[in-house]
């Protein structure tokens, strides 16, 4: 008896949770992967902390409906992009693209990692003269 | 000098921590800044709410400025903002147009039959399609869209008295001296 309710909870119950998922289906493995890709790689601007294939909310539920037709006409990954940055700013992508206004974002890294490596040398050579001069 | 550089790490360790700090207190979603503004509106062909047979192409809601508001029935805060835009509907000097997004066509009549109606014309997007072209990423939200067709202001949230005063009649009183 237990063994079979185990095996409800365990087995059956995911197959059925699986089973209602909604399903996109594609011409071809190439246009499924295009599609994975974006809605991993856009925000639900509704939530925002989550991409809009882990969202659940009514909107990332009409976008990626939009972003299937899209993939469906065959729309490139870019031009899907470009779509939805018109119309949500780029708040919309979760990678942020390297232009103008996001120069500290991606520079900075750089930046620090440079400042140490030049003052790292200088550093670890002032304290060994100070040692050698004890 | 020495006890000043010893200083340094420890601004940096109180930066992070209020860093820290503030993600830890309740904050509310970072507001996307509409793409729309300057931009002309998006085109669309939609049905009236009020009527199936009838078919609107936005051109035919230009020719004066027009306060475009997206609601729905089931968005609480639309409910609360409905007494400020029947107000607004009394004085009788702008054209409000509502966009009922991805709702019920009888629930919407009937909710604007129960409640009073503030629309000029109230165009049915049960789709979200056209909220999509908008930018639309909740409700209620509201534009300001010129005589040409030029999209002048977005405001997401519940309109009141306030931002009334502050933010869209000086824009309206603009558009109304060109």
């Amino acid at each position: 008896m237990k063994l079979k309710q185990l095996a409800w909870i365990f087995l059956i119950i995911p197959m059925v949770c699986l089973a209602v998922q909604p399903l996109y289906s594609f011409h071809s493995i190439e246009q499924q992967q295009r599609f994975t890709t974006l809605i991993g790689e856009l925000r639900c601007v509704v939530c925002q902390s989550q991409s809009l294939a882990e969202s659940n909310a009514p909107l990332a539920h009409d976008i990626k409906q939009q972003i299937y037709l899209m993939v469906q006409d065959d729309k490139s990954e870019k031009m899907i992009k470009q779509y939805m940055v018109d119309r949500y700013g780029d708040a919309i992508l979760y990678n942020p693209p390297m232009q103008l206004n996001t120069t500290i974002l991606w520079g900075l890294p750089f930046v620090l990692i440079f400042t140490v490596l030049i003052a790292l040398p200088v550093w670890v050579g002032k304290q060994k003269k100070m040692v050698r001069e004890k | 000098m020495k006890t000043l550089r010893y200083c340094i790490p420890l601004v940096f360790l109180v930066l992070l921590f209020g860093l820290l700090w503030r993600s830890l207190a309740p904050h509310d979603e970072v507001e996307i800044p509409s793409t729309m503004v300057g931009k002309v509106m998006p085109a669309f062909y939609l049905s009236d709410l009020r009527s199936d047979s009838r078919i609107i192409h936005s051109q035919e809601l230009l020719g004066t400025p027009i306060l475009f508001n997206v609601w729905a029935t089931w968005c609480i805060t639309c409910m609360a903002e409905h007494a400020f835009l029947m107000k607004i509907k009394q004085q009788n000097q702008i054209r409000i147009i509502g966009l009922n997004y991805r709702d019920d066509q009888t629930a919407a009549q009937q909710w604007l039959k129960t409640h009073g109606d503030p629309y000029q014309t109230v165009l049915f997007d049960p789709t979200g399609k056209t909220a999509i072209d908008f930018g639309i990423y909740g409700t209620p939200e509201t534009f300001i869209i010129d005589q040409k067709g030029i999209v002048r202001y977005r405001y997401a949230g519940m309109l009141t008295q306030e931002v009334w005063q502050t933010e869209i009649v000086p824009i309206f009183a603009a558009l109304n001296k060109v």
